[in-house]
């Protein structure tokens, strides 16, 4: 033997001839793993696609499947049941398409507002000064103080589908400083309180405070999304303290005025400035609640609740004809509403904000008749909340967190997206050494 | 899978059925685990048979899943295990006048790690070039190299009559 080869081929040479192959069994054999290979990366497929779309909402923050009226694109049409919580925090972008709500937030980490999409899309609102945001019924407007401090602070409308904000210049929070001991704007307007729009959400009707005035002291505003203001002034008819509660119609406004015996209500012309009707409220509490009282869309019904007590509930009176101030119906606090904060009218509901962090089910609004439909993860720490009319009048929007989980607040229901996470990561890695193994063979 | 192809398949496996054959004897040195390795490989070989043919290479694959499943222990999961033994009945008959050396280097082999008796085969049995059987094994070429060079030297000292007057062949192109 001369070579290691030839060593090996007499070693092997003999026994080679005793190995039996079946090419038959081979070839069988051979389709079957094809086969089982189809079945298994198909599999493999349809699980990855199945946590990638799981997963998603760690990226996206949201995961929203396409829904019926997403045509309407102008207009919030839902709402999302769920509010997830934030991993990346972005800024609000100016076109960010209509909204569907905005959430305070407040934590020991921070504190602010956060616009919320009708998927569940949370953006922080970076140039908002105060507490009070306000969302038109069609989800499509936001009315303001825009500024990073209380100087240089103004009311301003944006238009969150095409990006323009409106700016009203002479609407301050009225800062002075020593430099200007008089503010340099007209008029006051304090980031606590409420606004209400109309219900083209064409214009925003909300109080205001006059420097300047000597007689006619200010009553309140009335911005349009144009940029018109028609400035609505006391007089002996709308006497100074009295509160917008909302509109009456398309072209007047209601006020309410606590009196030592009964609150009354004036509508307003606004048109002219002038008190068209008044009435008094049949309600034995002389106080109102600036954040509470509130007319209903159709100006049929005005809403009131005195929050000096905090067991009052809520009254409901009429608000229209000869049984204009009568009371209605009256509806118990919930124990975990949240305020100071504005409810939000449907044209069949009225929903009041909950404070997530109060209760134990993750509930950030309430159904006056029954449910709560959106909860927030408790590691939001959501507290008020307004929301579009039109949003909740469309319904949930349909997501796969909206799906599976509805409004429950489990700890799996607000932990599935981190678990999904996890598992598609490891199918990753188990796909990567499977495509190891096979590269191997 | 249409007739051709099968058939293209059978006559690839009748015209290589021995190399394969002594290949998988000298890797397991048991002639059933080498028809259960060959037998495994072809069928690897025929599950990507469409595969194989059109780079044209099915010799090299073959060799390459015979190999890796040589050296993954596909059958140290199954019920037998490599034993070193002596020359093993086959069909009921004795091996026939088995010289002592054939003995000797059979033992030898089994002595080594698959891996090596992988590079032995490849290198010097299958002609691979130290590129090619890196390649085929997916390993580095050092790796080989060294693989070769323990193997070789194990193999003198398990049978140093045998392999006395070998020496390390110099790189070998395909043929």
């Amino acid at each position: 033997m001369s070579s290691l080869r030839d060593h090996l081929d007499d070693l092997a040479r003999d026994p080679g001839h005793d190995v039996r192959i079946d090419v038959e069994a081979a070839w069988s054999s051979g389709q079957r793993r094809r086969a089982g290979r189809r079945m298994r990366t198909a599999a493999f497929g349809v699980a990855a696609v199945a946590i990638a779309a799981t997963s998603l909402p760690l990226a996206s923050e949201v995961t929203s499947m396409p829904s019926s009226a997403d045509g309407d694109a102008q207009v919030a049409s839902h709402y999302p049941q769920r509010l997830d919580y934030v991993y990346r925090d972005s800024s609000l972008p100016a076109d960010s398409g209509p909204l569907a709500g905005v959430v305070q937030r407040s934590h020991e980490d921070f504190f602010g507002s956060w616009a919320v999409s009708p998927g569940g899309r949370m953006w922080r609102i970076e140039d908002v000064y105060g507490e009070s945001v306000s969302i038109s019924p069609d989800g499509v407007h936001l009315v303001y103080l825009k500024g990073k401090n209380a100087a240089d602070a103004n009311l301003a409308i944006t238009d969150q589908t095409t990006g323009h904000v409106t700016r009203f210049d002479e609407i301050s929070l009225g800062a002075t400083d020593a430099q200007h001991p008089e503010p340099r704007e007209r008029y006051f307007h304090s980031d606590q309180m409420p606004a209400f729009w109309n219900a083209g959400s064409s214009a925003v009707f909300l109080q205001l405070g006059d420097y300047r005035a000597r007689r006619d002291t200010v009553a309140a505003g009335v911005l349009g999304t144009d940029g018109s203001m028609t400035i609505i002034r006391n007089s002996r008819d709308l006497p100074s303290g009295s509160q917008p509660v909302g509109w009456f119609s398309t072209t007047t406004v209601g006020f309410v005025k606590e009196t030592k015996s009964a609150p009354r209500v004036m509508e307003v012309d606004v048109r002219t400035g002038r008190v068209t009707r008044t009435f008094a409220l049949h309600d034995p509490e002389p106080f109102v609640s600036q954040w509470y009282a509130s007319l209903s869309p159709d100006g049929n019904e005005i809403m009131t609740r005195n929050e000096s007590e905090g067991s009052q509930p809520f009254r409901f009176f009429s608000a229209r004809g000869s049984g204009a101030g009568s009371l209605r119906t009256k509806m118990p606090v919930p124990s975990d509403l949240s305020g100071p904060c504005q409810p939000t009218w449907t044209s069949t509901d009225v929903y009041l904000p909950t404070d997530s962090n109060t209760g134990d089910n993750g509930s950030v609004l309430y159904r006056v008749n029954g449910g709560h439909p959106i909860v927030a993860d408790p590691r939001l720490g959501a507290g008020c909340s307004v929301w579009a009319a039109r949003a909740l009048e469309g319904g949930p929007e349909r997501t796969l967190g909206g799906l599976l989980f509805g409004t429950d607040s489990t700890w799996l229901s607000w932990h599935w997206r981190e678990l999904s996470a996890a598992l598609a990561a490891l199918l990753a890695v188990g796909l990567g050494v499977g495509a190891f193994r096979i590269r191997r063979r | 899978m249409n007739t051709g192809v099968r058939q293209d398949f059978e006559s690839w496996v009748h015209a290589r059925s021995q190399t394969l054959a002594r290949s998988a004897y000298l890797l397991t040195g048991d002639v059933h685990l080498a028809e259960d390795l060959v037998q495994e490989t072809l069928g690897r070989v025929a599950q990507h048979w469409d595969r194989v043919l059109r780079k044209g290479s099915p010799n090299a694959y073959a060799h390459q899943v015979m190999n890796n499943l040589a050296i993954d222990g596909w059958r140290r999961r199954s019920r037998r295990l490599y034993e070193v033994t002596a020359p093993e009945a086959v069909d009921g008959r004795s091996v026939p006048d088995s010289p002592v050396e054939r003995v000797a280097l059979r033992q030898a082999l089994l002595r080594l790690t698959p891996k090596q008796r992988a590079v032995l085969v490849l290198r010097f049995y299958e002609d691979y070039t130290e590129v090619q059987t890196a390649h085929l094994l997916g390993c580095s070429t050092s790796t080989v190299k060294s693989q070769t060079r323990h193997a070789l030297q194990r193999l003198r000292d398990l049978a140093p009559d045998v392999l006395a007057e070998f020496d390390d062949r110099p790189e070998v192109a395909l043929p």
